[in-house]
C-alpha cells in the first residue's frame, strides 16, 4: 500500500469517527461565530464609572463630557469610589475636587484586572477634559486676542512688505541711474559725422572698384594673347609629330636597304672569290702552258687573266662602294633616331608648356572672373549700404530728438523716487513701533496655556472591528488545536483498535504508513483551515493582501501543527493524554504567541522563545497577509520557522515509528 | 497428521528478553516444525507475549530466532511480515469500517495482488460473507475474533501466531475456531498457539512448550507431557458391601501404586493407561466367592494436560 492509499485510508478513518470528528471540525465554527458576534464592533459595551464630586456643577461638567457608553454613577464618598473599583462594579473611579486656587482636580482610580479597558476609559475622559479646557479658553478669551492677533498679523504682513518696497525703489533707482548713464553716454552727433565719413569712404571705394574693373579687363586681353600662343604651340607640335612620323618611316626602310646592300656585298665577295679561283687556275694553266710552251694559249690565258683581274678590281670597287653606302645608312639611321628622340623631348616640352600655360590662363581667368563678380556684388552692396546709411542718418536725427525728451523725463523720475524712498522709511518706523506693541499682546496668547488637543489615531492594521484583529490569530489557533489533536487522537484510537499494529505488521513500508498518515491528517486540517478562512473572507469580510500569500499562509499553519501532532502521536497513549498534552502545549502558546497579550509584555528568555513558537509564526504570518496588508515576502522568517518546525517534527516522528516497529 | 518429520521452520536459540533491567525471558530454546500446531503455554507473566513480540520483531532481544535458516533480524521487514501472521489477543480491525472494507485493507496492507479474490475466499472460509457490509463494531464477539484472524491470514503467511484466539468465546464458536485452526494447518500454515485453555492445547497441538518465569520448563507432545508430569490415574469404585477385608488382595493388584479402602469405597492410584486392566482385576477379586462383592459404580480419572501443567509449574515453584 503506498502512502497515498494510506492517506486516503486515514481520511476515511477520520471521517468515520463520528462525534469526535464532528466536534473537532465544528468547534472552530462555534468559536468564530461566538467571537464574530461578540467582537463585531470596535466600541465596548456600556461600562460603569463611579464618581465622587464635592461640587455638583463639576459632576455635571464631567457628565457632559463622557460618551454615552460610559455610565457615570455618582457616589457619596471617596471610599465608595474605591470600593466600587476594587469590587469590579466600576471599571474606573473618579474623585473630583477643587484645590486652593479653585482649580478642578480629578483623581482616577483603575483596577488592573480591567486592564486595557480601564486605561482606555481613563484616556477617553482625559481627552475629553483636554478638549473641554481648550474649548473654554477659546470661547472666553481667545476672541479678543484673535482680533489683536489678526491686527498684529496685518501689521507684520505690512512690515514684511517694506523691505520689498525698499528693494523695489532701490532697483528702480539703479535702473534709472543706468538709463541716465546710457542717455548721457549717447553722442548722437559724433555718430552722425561718422556716418557721413562712412558715406564718403563708400564713394571712394566705389570709384576704386571701377578702376579695378578696368584693369581686370586689360588683364583679360593678355590672357587672350596667351591663348593664341597656346594655339601656335599646338600647330608646332603637330608639325613635329608629322616630322617624327616621316623619320620613323625612313628609319623603317633603312634596315631593308642595308640588307639588300649587304646581300650585294656578299654576292660581290663570292664573285671575287670565284675570280680568284679562276685566276689561280689560269696561273696553273699558264705555267703548264709555259712549260709546254704553248704560247698561244698562254697568251689567251694572260688576256683572260688580265680581264679577270680587271673585273675583280671593279667588283672590289663596287663592293667597297656598297660598304660605304651601308655605313652611311647606319649613321643616317643613328642620326634619325637621335632626331626622333629630340623631337619627342621638344614635344614633351611643348606639352608641358601648353599645360602650364593652360593652367595659368585658366587660373588667371577664373580669378579675374571671380574678382569681377566680387566687384559687381560689392558695388551692389555699397549701393544698399549707402541707402541704409541714409535711412540710419534720418533715424539718428529722430532719436536725437527723443533722447533729449527722455533726459527730461528721467530727471523728473529721480526726484519722485527720492521722495517715495523717504516716505517708505517713515512708514517702516511707524509699523515697527506698532508691531512691538502687538508683540507684547501676542506673548500672552491664552491658547498657549490650554491643554493639548489630543487626536487618537490608529497606525497599522485598518481594523474597524475587534474581530478583524482577532480572526487571523483565531485561524492560527484553530489550526493549532485541530491539527495537534487530529493525529494524536486518531493515532490513539488506531492503537486502541489494533489497526496501528496491523499496519505496522504488514508489507506496507514505514515511510508509507508515516507519511500517508501525515498526509491524511494534513488534508483534513487543511480543509478545515480553508473552510474557516473562506468563512472569514466571504462572511466576515476579512481583508487579505493577495490570494497567493493568503493561500500559502493557510497552507503553512496546518502543516507545522500536523507535523508536531504526528511526532507527538508516538508519545501519547491515551485520549486523556492527548487532551492534556494539547492543553499543555496550547495554553502557553496562546499566551506567549501574542494572540491574547502583545509579546512585548514577555520578558527574558521566554520572550526570545516566544518569537519562534509555531503559533507565533503562523499568527504573525496570517496577520502579515491580512491586517498588515503585505505579501508573503514580508513574512519569510515566519515561513522558515513553520517549515523548520514541520521538517524537524516529521524527522523525529519518522525516527520514532522506526523505533516502535 | 504426523508432522514429526517435517523440517524446522522456526528455531529459537538462547532467547533472552530484557525490559530495562528486568529479565522477562531467559535463554529459551525450542523449535517449531512446518505445518505443526505448536502450543505455547505458561502462566501469566511467563514471557509468552514477549517471545511472540520478539518473533514478530516488535521488541529487541538477545539470542537467535531463525526463520528457516535465516536470523529474522537479517530478513527484510516486508519479507518477515509477509511470512508471519499475528493474531493479537484483542481483535484488531477498523471498528467503523465494514467487514469487507477491513479485509480489503488488510489485503492492501500486505500487498495481496488479487485483493477481491483473497477477500472473497477469506470471507467464505471464515463464515463472514453474510456480514460483509456490516460495520465491524456491530459484529458479535465471536465474529470479531474471526474477522481478526481472517485479517491476519489473508496474505496466507507461513507461520500464524495466535495469542489466545478463543478467549471469551462460547463453546460453539470455540469449536468453530478450533476447526478453522485445523483447516489453516491443513492448508499448509504452521501455527503457534498461545492459550490458557489446556484442553484446547491438548486437543489441537502437536507439541507444546511450557514457559514459566521466562524459562522453558517443558517441550513435548501433550501425551508425553501428561505421561511425564500428569501424575497417576485415580480409580474410585463403590461396592454393594464393605470391601475392607480385601484390602490386602487389592493392594497387590499389578500396577496399583496406592490403595485406600474405606467401607464400600475403594480408591486406587495407578500409572496412566493401566486403569482398564486394574478395574478388570479388581472386579475379579471382589466377585470371587465367598465375598461376592459387586461393584455398583466406578469412576476413573486419568491425568490431563492441566495436571501436567500444574505439576510442571508447581515443581518449578518448589524448586
Amino acid at each position: 500500500m503506498n502512502f497515498i492509499e494510506v492517506a486516503l485510508t486515514e481520511m476515511r478513518y477520520i471521517s468515520k469517527q463520528g462525534f469526535t470528528t464532528a466536534l473537532i471540525l465544528t468547534y472552530p465554527w462555534i468559536i468564530i461565530l461566538i467571537l464574530a458576534e461578540a467582537f463585531s464592533t470596535a466600541e465596548f459595551e456600556t461600562v460603569s464609572v463611579s464618581v465622587f464630586s464635592q461640587n455638583a456643577s463639576d459632576l455635571e461638567a464631567v457628565r457632559g463630557m463622557v460618551t454615552s457608553n460610559i455610565n457615570l454613577i455618582s457616589v457619596n464618598s471617596r471610599n465608595e469610589v474605591l470600593s466600587d473599583v476594587l469590587s469590579g462594579k466600576s471599571v474606573v473611579g473618579l474623585i473630583i475636587r477643587r484645590d486652593a486656587n479653585d482649580r478642578m482636580v480629578i483623581s482616577f482610580y483603575q483596577n488592573p484586572l480591567k486592564g486595557a479597558l480601564a486605561a482606555e476609559i481613563v484616556a477617553r475622559i482625559q481627552t475629553a477634559f483636554n478638549d473641554l479646557s481648550g474649548h473654554y479658553i477659546e470661547k472666553n478669551m481667545v476672541g479678543v486676542w484673535i482680533e489683536m492677533f489678526n491686527a498684529s498679523d496685518q501689521i507684520r504682513t505690512d512690515l514684511a512688505k517694506i523691505p520689498i518696497l525698499k528693494e523695489a525703489v532701490a532697483n528702480s533707482s539703479r535702473d534709472l541711474t543706468l538709463i541716465e548713464q546710457r542717455l548721457n553716454s549717447s553722442d548722437i552727433l559724433e555718430l552722425r559725422s561718422q556716418l557721413d565719413l562712412a558715406d564718403s569712404e563708400l564713394n571712394s571705394t566705389s570709384s576704386e572698384l571701377d578702376s579695378l574693373s578696368v584693369k581686370i579687363d586689360s588683364m583679360q586681353q593678355n590672357i587672350d594673347t596667351l591663348h593664341s600662343y597656346q594655339s601656335e604651340l599646338t600647330l608646332f607640335d603637330n608639325k613635329l609629330s608629322e616630322a617624327k612620323t616621316k623619320i620613323e618611316n625612313a628609319r623603317a626602310k633603312i634596315p631593308g636597304w642595308r640588307s639588300k646592300i649587304q646581300s650585294q656585298i656578299s654576292s660581290l665577295n663570292n664573285e671575287a672569290y670565284l675570280i680568284d679561283s679562276y685566276l689561280s687556275n689560269i696561273q696553273l694553266l699558264k705555267s703548264q702552258m709555259q712549260n709546254s710552251e704553248n704560247t698561244a694559249v698562254y697568251n689567251l690565258l694572260s688576256q683572260a687573266e688580265s680581264s679577270l683581274i680587271s673585273a675583280k678590281s671593279e667588283i672590289v670597287s663596287s663592293r667597297d662602294d656598297l660598304i660605304d653606302a651601308d655605313n652611311s645608312l647606319a649613321s643616317a639611321d643613328t642620326e634619325l633616331a637621335v632626331t626622333s628622340t629630340e623631337i619627342d623631348a621638344a614635344r614633351s616640352k611643348i606639352s608641358d608648356t601648353k599645360s602650364s600655360l593652360g593652367q595659368v590662363t585658366d587660373s588667371a581667368e577664373n580669378t579675374l572672373t571671380d574678382a569681377k563678380n566680387s566687384i559687381v556684388t560689392f558695388q551692389k552692396r555699397i549701393i544698399l549700404f549707402r541707402t541704409a546709411l541714409n535711412a540710419t542718418k534720418q533715424k539718428i536725427d529722430t532719436f536725437a530728438d527723443t533722447l533729449s525728451l527722455m533726459k527730461g523725463f528721467t530727471s523728473n523720475m529721480r526726484a519722485k523716487l527720492n521722495s517715495f524712498s523717504s516716505e517708505i522709511d517713515e512708514a517702516e518706523i511707524l509699523l515697527n513701533n506698532t508691531a512691538s506693541i502687538f508683540d507684547r499682546f501676542e506673548a500672552k496668547n491664552p491658547m498657549s496655556y490650554a491643554p493639548p488637543a489630543i487626536t487618537r489615531n490608529t497606525v497599522g492594521p485598518n481594523a474597524a472591528r475587534s474581530i478583524d484583529i482577532f480572526l487571523p490569530s483565531i485561524i492560527a489557533i484553530v489550526a493549532m488545536l485541530s491539527c495537534l489533536m487530529f493525529p494524536m487522537i486518531m493515532s490513539v484510537k488506531q492503537r486502541d483498535e489494533g489497526v496501528e499494529f496491523r499496519m505496522k505488521f504488514s508489507n506496507t513500508s514505514l515511510n508509507s504508513i508515516f507519511f500517508g498518515r501525515f498526509l491524511g491528517n494534513y488534508i483534513i486540517g487543511l480543509v478545515q483551515a480553508l473552510i474557516v478562512a473562506a468563512f472569514a473572507v466571504f462572511v466576515l469580510n476579512i481583508f487579505y493582501h493577495d490570494v497567493f500569500s493568503f493561500f500559502v499562509a493557510i497552507l503553512l499553519a496546518p502543516l507545522a501543527f500536523v507535523s508536531i501532532g504526528m511526532f507527538l502521536s508516538f508519545i501519547v497513549s491515551r485520549e486523556s493524554t492527548v487532551v492534556l498534552l494539547t492543553l499543555l502545549l496550547g495554553i502557553p502558546m496562546l499566551f506567549l504567541s501574542g494572540t491574547l497579550i502583545p509579546r512585548e509584555h514577555i520578558h527574558g528568555m521566554i520572550r526570545f522563545v516566544s518569537d519562534y513558537l509555531p503559533l507565533s509564526a503562523s499568527s504573525d504570518l496570517l496577520n502579515t497577509v491580512t491586517l498588515k496588508d503585505q505579501s508573503i515576502e514580508f513574512a519569510l522568517p515566519q515561513v522558515a520557522i513553520l517549515l523548520s518546525c514541520s521538517v524537524i517534527s516529521l524527522l523525529i516522528g519518522r525516527i520514532l515509528i522506526e523505533r516502535q516497529k | 497428521m504426523d508432522v514429526s518429520k517435517n523440517p524446522v521452520i522456526l528455531s529459537i536459540e538462547n532467547l533472552s528478553i530484557y525490559y530495562g533491567k528486568f529479565n522477562a525471558v531467559m535463554g529459551c530454546n525450542f523449535f517449531i516444525r512446518e505445518r505443526e500446531i505448536f502450543g505455547f503455554l505458561g502462566p501469566n507473566g511467563a514471557g509468552k507475549s514477549s517471545v511472540i513480540k520478539a518473533i514478530s520483531r516488535q521488541i529487541p532481544y538477545q539470542g537467535k530466532i531463525y526463520f528457516w535458516a535465516t536470523e529474522i533480524s537479517d530478513l527484510p521487514r516486508e519479507h518477515l511480515n509477509s511470512s508471519i501472521g499475528v493474531v493479537p489477543q484483542d481483535p484488531c480491525f477498523f471498528k467503523d469500517f465494514t467487514v469487507i472494507e477491513n479485509l480489503r485493507l488488510a489485503a492492501k496492507f500486505h500487498g495481496v495482488i488479487d485483493i477481491e479474490g483473497a477477500v472473497g475466499a477469506t470471507m467464505s472460509q471464515f463464515m463472514l460473507s453474510k456480514f460483509a457490509d456490516r460495520p465491524a463494531k456491530n459484529l458479535s464477539g465471536g465474529y470479531r475474533r474471526l474477522l481478526s484472524i481472517a485479517m491476519s491470514t489473508i496474505h496466507n503467511p507461513k507461520i500464524l501466531i495466535m495469542d489466545e484466539p478463543t478467549v471469551g468465546l462460547d463453546p460453539d464458536m470455540r469449536a468453530d475456531v478450533w476447526e478453522l485452526i485445523k483447516e489453516l494447518r491443513d492448508s499448509g500454515m504452521t501455527i503457534m498457539l498461545t492459550t490458557h485453555y489446556l484442553d484446547e492445547a491438548e486437543a489441537l497441538c502437536d507439541r507444546i512448550v511450557i514457559l514459566d518465569n521466562g524459562k522453558v520448563r517443558a517441550c513435548a507432545p501433550p501425551s508425553t507431557l501428561i505421561d511425564q508430569y500428569g501424575g497417576n490415574t485415580i480409580i474410585v469404585v463403590i461396592t454393594d458391601k464393605d470391601a475392607s477385608k480385601l484390602s490386602s488382595a487389592i493392594s497387590r493388584i499389578p500396577n496399583v501404586l496406592n490403595s485406600d479402602i474405606n467401607g464400600r469405597a475403594i480408591r486406587l492410584e495407578c500409572q496412566n493407561r493401566n486403569a482398564v486392566q486394574i478395574i478388570r482385576d479388581l472386579s475379579l477379586i471382589l466377585g470371587a466367592p465367598p465375598h461376592n462383592i459387586k461393584p455398583l459404580e466406578s469412576l476413573v480419572r486419568e491425568p490431563t494436560l492441566a495436571d501436567a501443567f500444574k505439576n510442571i509449574v508447581k515443581k518449578e515453584m518448589e524448586l
